[in-house]
């Protein structure tokens, strides 16, 4: 398969309300915006009903926007039919034509375009062994397995070497060892390819894992968008820091400022926080404490002193709920490291990695 | 429990071999015997006559083109309404239901005063050009055609709209973002996938017209044009011809093998491509009808209005008409009729009262036999289930006047000292045996559902038992049981083909009534009837989708 020029992706004020046969309206997305590189992949992550997929399908043109542009190279895209789009799409539940051998669904886009059937052949076998479909050719979908379906469909896309390549959470049906090994690989041909491409999920760790930037979506707009570690380590806002990962809030108040940060005072201590990690942050704000950003010591020792109130073993982590002066933090440590084991009601001490805080402004967000 | 097994066995065992089995081998027995000794002298007379072959030929000719004209109707408007932007969908989905449920025969008399011979469309033809001969011949074959295309186009619509339906979106999606145009799409993906649901509803369309009786004996007699229900109808009451009954014998097997070949045919074609389509989710892509928008919405409420509509105006009309032949206005309009079918004919009150009592008393048989086939096919494990089965769908299967005759064949003597013919209980059976399969199933489906919630239920505590007993069971047994009653009833009341053979004076059916006001010309009473026939129908089957429509949402 031949690598196209990757296209650019830009998308502004994007509106989108879907109309009910009462007459009522419901707005899915609201002022909509992203640019996507060319050759990138971008994961658009929100929690259901968050408008991710009506992101997509007014991209492939299955729904007219409202209101907003979409430009693919500078080139407005919205007066095209879908299937003028030159969009690769794949679904959730695949949707291959039932009707269709594997070959005759992955060559359709190339029949619609009147390929001569000699290069027809030759790049959808070509699809098909870069996704190790070779032997299952002449299958009717119905006689795969959802791995193989999910296979299929992506060839299907890929084979119009399309501008641009939307995923609309294409491996939620799989199981998780499956998802696992079909995410790596979907990441590698994508690189390999360059195709720019739009991938919707809300599972948080196949955004991570899979993007180059993550767009997190809540009530049809775009709430922070940036790699998965700046996302992580640097949420914007505190739906962010929520959705994704967990995440101790603690009350806090800045008590000094400094050329290289702040120094905040949370569970009766100061702690110091670099500038990067304390946006716009003055008198009362909330501290932002990840679970595995402590460690635990033995009583007396580290920065703070807590009492056990629940633990529960999972195996390769431990989840500790600990009571610090009324204030209940958890911790999350990885198992077997201990010789001695911690039960509920020990004392215990805490060390926390003071470089992970981040801090947010208190008001609480409507 | 021998005696409860005794107690279930012997009625349902008496009842499917006295009605269903018993009558079948009768049939089979007189085509090929003659006074008590077998010989193929009926299927050779049978055979060696040019008049059956012709007969054999109509039937198939009128059945292939009702089967095309009305598919190709019923597949383009179940497109137009499922896939386009085409305008007053609403209307038209209910629109749609009317010719499916007006009585076939009715829809024949309908078309008689709309456009047979002294109907509307030819009177006003003949007055305004002065022309001596009629626009259009409504008897024969292309009448009869014509009537039997439009009385089960919708049943072509309602297999392809559910098709449509039941498709899931993505698909055509996929093809339009794979590059495909909306005419493209509908070529490459919706046809092919639909294509079955198409095949199937023209099968279906086919064996309804091919078993029909009412049109082709309202259109065809006047014009000596047979078909075979029509001309084993014939034969039957031919009595002056020897052998007038193993000859009809013989001709309902040949009705029989005609379809049953039609049926094994479709098998053989579907069988493999059904594609278990998932349920839709969301909306599928709608084709817009663009500049033809408005002229296919005009042209297909001219369809349903010319179709529909002008035929149901024009009986109407004619029921209304003081004196026949006088021409149209208003002051020759009353509701004379009416008033002389309910005052001054007795019989109409007696045929009424018939109708209605065989029509409830049938469906409660009905209802009592299916509980018993029911808890047989659900929670037993004899052996000869599928025979069982086969017993109860055999006289829906078959055509009605072959379930008919083979009544008479059975009961013409009297049987185990019992005498049914010549009484109303002969068409007390026949009912029962040909509406029974409609009463089964939902009684069937309840207890299925039952079968496994009591199940579950008795797994946990006695307490959830008598709940679940009181929340589940008996609300659902009890719904079941009501839409079993309605969906025997409502064909019932207003049913043509079997009573027709099997009536005696005292003994008529509404159908009958207005069959026979028909056929001795009384055209104003015949019409009059028949809109009461009408009214009643449409009460009944409204009747039914309320019923049957809240208890699924119960
Ligand atoms: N066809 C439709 N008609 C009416 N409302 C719709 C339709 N499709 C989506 N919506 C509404 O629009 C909003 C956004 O829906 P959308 O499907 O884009 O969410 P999503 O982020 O993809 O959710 P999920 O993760 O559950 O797939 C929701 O409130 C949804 O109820
Ligand atoms: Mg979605």
């Amino acid at each position: 398969m031949s690598t196209g020029t990757a296209k650019a992706l830009e998308l502004r004020g994007l509106r989108k309300a879907y109309r009910l046969p009462g007459g009522r309206s419901v707005p899915a997305v609201r002022d909509f915006s992203l640019r996507v590189e060319p050759g990138e992949f971008v994961t658009l992550l929100g929690p259901s009903g968050s408008g991710k997929t009506t992101v997509l399908r007014t991209l492939a043109g299955l729904e007219e926007p409202d209101a907003g542009e979409i430009l693919l190279d500078g080139v407005p895209l919205t007066p095209l039919p879908p299937h003028q789009r030159h969009i690769g799409l794949v679904f959730q539940n695949y949707a291959l034509f039932p009707h269709l051998t594997v070959f005759e669904n992955v060559a359709y886009s190339l029949r619609i375009r009147r390929t001569p059937d000699v290069r027809i052949r030759d790049e959808v076998e070509a699809a098909l062994k870069t996704l190790g479909l070779e032997e299952l050719a002449s299958r009717l979908p119905g006689q795969l397995s959802g791995g193989q379906q999910q296979r299929v469909a992506l060839a299907r896309a890929l084979v119009m070497h399309p501008d641009l390549l939307l995923f609309d959470e294409p491996l939620s049906n799989l199981d998780a060892k499956l998802r696992f090994q079909v995410r790596s690989e979907l990441r590698r041909l994508q690189k390999r390819l360059g195709i720019t491409a739009l991938y919707v999920t809300h599972d948080q760790a196949e955004a991570m894992s899979l993007s180059d930037r993550i767009a997190v979506m809540r009530d049809g707009r775009v709430e922070q968008v940036g790699t998965p570690e700046a996302i992580y380590a640097r949420p914007a806002t505190l739906f962010v820091a929520d959705f994704i990962g967990r995440v101790n809030i603690l009350p806090g108040r800045v008590v000094d400022r400094g050329g290289s940060g702040v120094t905040v005072e949370a569970l009766d201590r100061r702690w110091n926080v670099a500038a990067d990690r304390c946006p716009g942050a003055a008198g009362e704000v909330l501290v932002l404490l990840r679970p595995e950003a402590v460690g635990l010591t033995e009583a007396g020792q580290g920065d703070l002193a807590g009492t056990v109130e629940e633990l529960e073993y999972r195996g390769d982590q431990t989840e500790y709920r600990i009571q610090i002066g009324g204030v209940h933090v958890v911790v999350v440590e990885s198992s077997p490291r201990r010789t001695r084991r911690i039960v509920e009601g020990d004392r215990v001490g805490l060390r926390v990695f003071e470089d992970t805080l981040h801090i947010l402004p208190a008001q609480r967000e409507g | 429990m021998p005696i409860l097994r005794l107690l279930l066995g012997l009625p349902l065992g008496l009842v499917l071999v006295g009605a269903v089995a018993y009558p079948s081998l009768i049939l089979v027995w007189h085509a090929f015997t003659r006074d008590g000794r077998p010989t193929l002298a009926n299927l050779a007379a049978v055979l060696h006559d040019a008049d059956i072959w012709r007969v054999l030929w109509n039937s198939v000719h009128v059945s292939v083109w009702a089967t095309l004209l009305g598919g190709a109707v019923g597949t383009g408007l179940a497109f137009l309404v499922a896939r386009t932007d085409l305008p007053g969908q609403r209307i038209f989905r209910t629109a749609l239901m009317v010719p499916y449920l007006i009585p076939p025969f009715i829809a024949a008399l309908a078309w008689l005063a709309l456009a047979g011979p002294v109907g509307f469309v030819n009177q006003l033809w003949m007055a305004v050009t002065g022309a001596e001969e009629p626009l259009f011949r409504i008897y024969g074959a292309r009448g009869i055609i014509l009537v039997l295309a439009l009385a089960h186009y919708p049943l072509a619509y309602f297999t392809v709209l559910a098709s449509l339906e039941r498709m899931d979106p993505a698909l055509e999606e996929a093809a339009r973002s794979s590059g495909a145009s909306p005419a493209r799409t509908a070529r490459d993906v919706t046809l092919p996938l639909v294509a079955p649901a198409i095949g199937a509803g023209a099968i279906l369309v086919f064996l309804r017209c091919m078993e029909n009786f009412g049109i082709p004996a309202i259109l065809g007699f006047p014009a000596k044009y047979f078909v075979l229900t029509t001309k084993i109808y014939a034969t039957i009451l031919d009595f002056d011809r020897a052998h007038n009954l193993g000859l009809a014998a013989t001709l309902s097997l040949l009705l029989v093998a005609v379809a049953g070949g039609v049926l094994a045919l479709q098998r053989r074609i579907l069988g493999g491509r059904a594609y278990g389509l998932t349920r839709a989710v969301g909306q599928p892509p709608i084709f817009s009808l663009g500049q033809w928008r408005r002229t296919v919405g005009i042209a297909v409420t001219v369809f349903l209005l010319a179709t529909s509509v002008a035929p149901l105006l024009a009986i109407l009309l004619t029921a209304l008409t003081r004196a026949y032949g006088m021409p149209f206005g208003w002051s020759n309009l009353g509701l004379q009729n009416f008033h002389t079918l309910f005052f001054k004919v007795p019989v109409v009150w007696r045929a009424m009262r018939n109708s209605l009592v065989l029509a409830a008393s049938a469906a409660t048989f009905a209802v009592v036999l299916a509980i018993l086939i029911a808890y047989v096919q659900v929670r037993t494990r004899v052996r000869g289930k599928g025979f069982l089965e086969a017993l109860v769908i055999l006289p829906f299967a078959v055509p009605g006047t072959v379930v008919a005759l083979a009544m008479i064949l059975a009961f013409l003597r009297p049987l185990l000292g019992l005498s049914l013919y010549n009484t109303i209980w002969i068409i007390l059976v026949a009912y029962v045996a040909r509406f029974l399969t409609l009463a089964v199933k939902p009684v069937a489906a309840a207890f299925t559902q039952v079968h496994t919630s009591l199940e579950e239920a008795a797994r946990s505590s006695g307490a959830s038992l008598s709940r679940s007993l009181r929340d589940i069971t008996i609300p659902l047994i009890r719904s079941a049981l009501v839409s079993g009653w309605f969906l025997a009833a409502v064909p019932a009341i207003t049913e043509l083909t079997l009573s027709v053979l099997l009536w005696s004076a005292g003994n008529e059916t509404i159908g009958v009534m207005v069959f026979n006001m028909h056929e001795e010309g009384k055209v104003l009473l015949s019409s009059a009837l028949a809109i009461v026939v009408m009214a009643v129908a449409l009460t009944s089957n409204l009747l039914l989708r309320r019923l049957t429509s809240g208890l699924a949402e119960a």
